[in-house]
């Protein structure tokens, strides 16, 4: 017996068995419980678009179903990024992930010629916009869904852009990314995105809004303070957010149009 | 009977894995800002610890001499994979605050200290009984510096005000440092202090 499981024929035999014993294990769990990981991860989406649009703090806890009421009272748009038409509005536009269109022929554009390293080859045809109103405060928030590559990976986001002069930053939320936890991690770090609130996103037409190495100055309208040991996932924040505030600028002066005409939708 | 009693109840107080193995340090200083995460990791400890001690106690005779460090990673790691992934669909808000030390369960020492230390040279049941004494001697010693920490950091525990800080307009001032990473060493090593004033036979020569 014992000099079975020794030899070398042994050794690669339990080796094995082990392996795959453990692989089926781990293997099986994964599947299992994969239908209520990507429930978790939805409720976990809608929650902070709700808190991206002032509608919920973010340490409330909140249940699917009133998850799924307040996100009705928020204006759901699905937009055509090229030529600015809404396609779908309300739930059915909340269908539509971004991500999925992006990998499919017919369904993606190519990312070329943006100043804004996004770090992305393509990005979906159309793209989501929220537009909410607080019941209580009446302040009018429009929400921006972010993606794109920090250093290690794709990190996905929601800007919220005041809704009276679509250019004062309201909150910014990271809800999934795979940084280095304690340093490029850190995006998601409340104390960190308070710092962009206030901040202004455009200068102009261009998006000028960005985080810079080291403390911005204290007046500064536009520059975020840096977090240390995460320049590179801070810079792809920067392209990040640049390159979609580029891509829904049009998009955001229609709405504002829209608002200064007292449009009701 | 009393003969497991004993293994479950002697790595409590008197074998603790932080306060005399000096094992899992690491997590204790990590996890412990807050009771609710506290609880979860030490919960997962002792789940991974118990059922991990079991499986390779019972494969105990079949595991070659060269590679059977391996197989212990092997074994704890399948396990560690899997209370991740539970923690995500059913704990989900609590998995994400505990982000990567989940993961890290599988180099938390007292794991493989226990694998190697009993789990080859016992049975099943007391190894498996081992694992659950060891898991609850660091949970003890978690929930303690975590219910320290949160109390006197923030003012609360298990998330609840229990003293009203200033800020809310009460007149508690949160003790800062208790949110950072030392101040768990400072209560690990006051925590060492009590438990050896009252059983001097742990004190090193």
């Amino acid at each position: 017996m014992s000099k079975m499981k020794d030899s070398v024929f042994g050794t690669f035999l339990v080796a094995f068995v082990v392996c795959a014993v453990c692989s089926i294990f781990v293997a099986s769990a994964a599947v299992i419980l994969r239908p209520i990981q990507a429930k978790n991860a939805e409720l976990f989406k809608n929650k902070n678009i709700l808190i991206a649009c002032g509608m919920i703090d973010k340490n409330d806890k909140i249940t699917a179903e009133k998850c799924e009421e307040l996100l009705n009272s928020v204006r759901i748009l699905k937009v055509d990024l090229s030529t600015q038409k809404i396609v779908a509005e309300g739930a059915e536009a909340l269908q539509y992930d971004e991500r999925t269109a992006a990998k499919t022929p017919g369904e993606s554009v190519a990312i070329t010629g943006s100043k804004f390293n996004v770090g992305l080859a393509s990005r979906g045809r159309y793209g989501l916009l929220f537009v909410a109103e607080n019941p209580e405060t009446k302040e009018k928030r429009v929400v921006l869904p972010l993606v794109g590559r920090g250093l290690w990976s794709v990190m996905s986001a929601f800007i919220a852009l005041d809704g009276s002069d679509m250019n004062t930053v309201k909150s910014l939320l990271f809800y999934d990314q795979g940084e280095t936890a304690g340093l490029g991690g850190e995006v998601e770090n409340p104390n960190w995105t308070a710092r962009w609130v206030g901040k202004k996103a455009f200068d102009g037409n261009q998006p000028a809004i960005r985080v810079i190495k080291g403390a911005a100055p204290m007046d500064s309208e536009f520059e975020v303070d840096g977090i240390s040991g995460a320049t590179l996932t801070c810079n792809g924040v920067n392209g990040t957010v640049g390159y979609w505030l580029a891509l829904y600028k049009p998009v955001l002066d229609i709405l504002a149009e829209e608002e200064k005409m007292g449009g009701n939708e | 009977m009393s003969e497991y009693k004993e293994i479950i109840l002697k790595p409590i107080f008197r074998n603790n894995p932080i306060a005399l193995q000096v094992l899992g340090i690491c997590s204790a200083l990590a996890v412990t800002t807050k009771l609710e995460t506290a609880i979860t990791m030490s919960l997962a400890v002792t789940v991974v610890t118990a059922c991990s001690s079991m499986v390779i106690s019972f494969i105990r005779n079949f595991i070659p001499d060269s590679i059977r460090m391996i197989v212990q990673m092997v074994v704890i790691a399948s396990f560690v994979i899997v209370t991740d992934q539970v923690l995500k669909a059913y704990a989900f808000e609590i998995s994400r605050q505990l982000s990567v030390f989940v993961g890290l369960i599988i180099t938390n020492c007292i794991l493989m200290g226990r694998a190697e230390a009993f789990a080859m040279k016992n049975p099943p049941i007391p190894s498996f009984l081992d694992g659950i004494g060891n898991g609850l001697g660091y949970s003890l010693v978690l929930v303690i510096l975590a219910a320290a920490r949160e109390l006197l950091g923030s003012g609360k525990l298990l998330g609840m005000t229990v003293f009203q800080t200033v800020n809310d307009g009460g007149w508690f001032q949160p003790w800062g440092l208790m949110l950072l990473a030392p101040s768990a060493f400072f209560l690990i090593g006051f925590f060492i202090w009590i438990l050896r004033t009252f059983d001097p036979s742990q004190i090193e020569e």
